[in-house]
């Protein structure tokens, strides 16, 4: 994890420790490894999604945990948990493989949109964190769910913009802006990123962190989506903090109206 | 002494979703079973859905009709 000095003031806090970065990225679907690992560098982010499977047979090469754990805090995911018994043994075995109590919580409700289980997410949750997790649940835009959530103890909520892979963007921008307005944590917008833009709007909506894989890992030229991804965020947040103008209904002219010829 | 008493007998198991008949019934067995040697980092096992600790590998006999898996991190979004 890149060390944050003392006078960097615009630190992301989660779960208890300081990041330098705000976009998080996942490591699937690339091209191929190397790819990955650039795409990744160049992005400049500091925490890497993994998912957690059956030990393929005899499989060859480094594996993927030591290929990046050096470098990466990785945040193990349960995708496919449909179920809180599964998503609960799901984090559990990652606790356990890769020694970190951080798990992106995945309870997926309906197969075709992969739309959260929002009722069993809150139940695996509190359970997760009772457990002594970093719980980071993949949940809905909706305000009430994502204070439940925080209710129980997760230490961020990732709404989806859009349906995982869709490349779609933010498709409900003033729930989020709501949702980020009064959200006790962190919010990390995960899901539905196609685009640089759409990481910058993200953040200048008011979220704290985005989360993206198929935008970058799927995009033409990986490696130059993820220095994209890593301005949008940057951009946008920036803007963010800049405090930008109202939107107005009609014109308020930019140039003095003292002193034209004339008048 | 018997087998069952030394420990070296046979169960029948299924190890990531494929059933085998197992001998003998440890954890070690199952790794040997799957090609993955004890010592290898970033694994974890869980027998009927409840983990087992590395540390706890050794002392674990299975029984006929346990359920293995044996997981590790893998590219994920």
């Amino acid at each position: 994890m890149a060390e944050t000095p003392a006078a960097f003031s615009d630190a992301f806090l989660l779960g208890g420790e300081s990041f330098g970065s705000r976009l998080l990225l996942g490591s699937a679907g690339y091209p191929n490894r190397g790819t990955m690992l650039d795409a990744l560098a160049e992005s400049q982010t500091e925490i890497v999604t993994v998912a957690v499977r059956r030990i393929a047979l005899n499989s060859d090469g480094e594996s993927l945990p030591s290929l990046l754990g050096a470098r990466y805090r990785l945040l193990p995911n349960t995708a496919g948990c449909f179920t809180v018994r599964d998503a609960v043994l799901t984090a559990q075995l990652a606790r356990e493989a890769l020694g970190t109590p951080w798990i992106k919580l995945e309870l997926i409700g309906d197969r075709e949109t992969l739309y959260p289980d929002i009722i069993q997410l809150v139940t695996a949750a509190e359970q997760l964190v009772r457990d002594g997790f970093i719980v980071l649940p993949y949940c809905t835009d909706d305000p009430v769910a994502c204070q439940r959530l925080a209710d129980v103890g997760c230490a961020a909520v990732m709404p989806l913009a859009a349906f995982i892979g869709s490349g779609r963007g933010v498709l409900n921008p003033a729930t989020l802006a709501y949702l980020c307005s009064r959200s006790p944590v962190p919010v990390i917008v995960d899901a539905g990123i196609g685009t640089a833009s759409h990481a910058a709007l993200a953040m200048e909506l008011g979220a704290s962190a985005v989360l993206a894989n198929t935008a970058v890992a799927r995009a033409d030229q990986p490696v130059r989506m993820a220095a994209a991804l890593r301005d949008g965020v940057r951009a946008g947040r920036a803007a963010r903090l800049a405090g930008r103008i109202p939107e107005r209904e009609f014109a308020d002219p930019s140039s003095p109206e003292i002193g034209m010829i004339g008048s | 002494m018997s087998d069952v008493e030394s420990g070296t007998h046979a169960v029948a198991v299924t190890i990531n979703g494929t059933a085998i008949h197992l001998s003998p019934p440890t954890i070690a067995a199952t790794m040997v079973h799957i090609g993955v040697p004890m010592e290898t980092r970033h694994v974890a096992v869980a027998v009927n859905d409840a983990v087992i600790s590395r540390a706890a590998w050794a002392s674990t006999t299975l029984v006929t009709g346990d359920c293995i898996e044996i997981i590790t991190a893998v590219a994920g979004g």
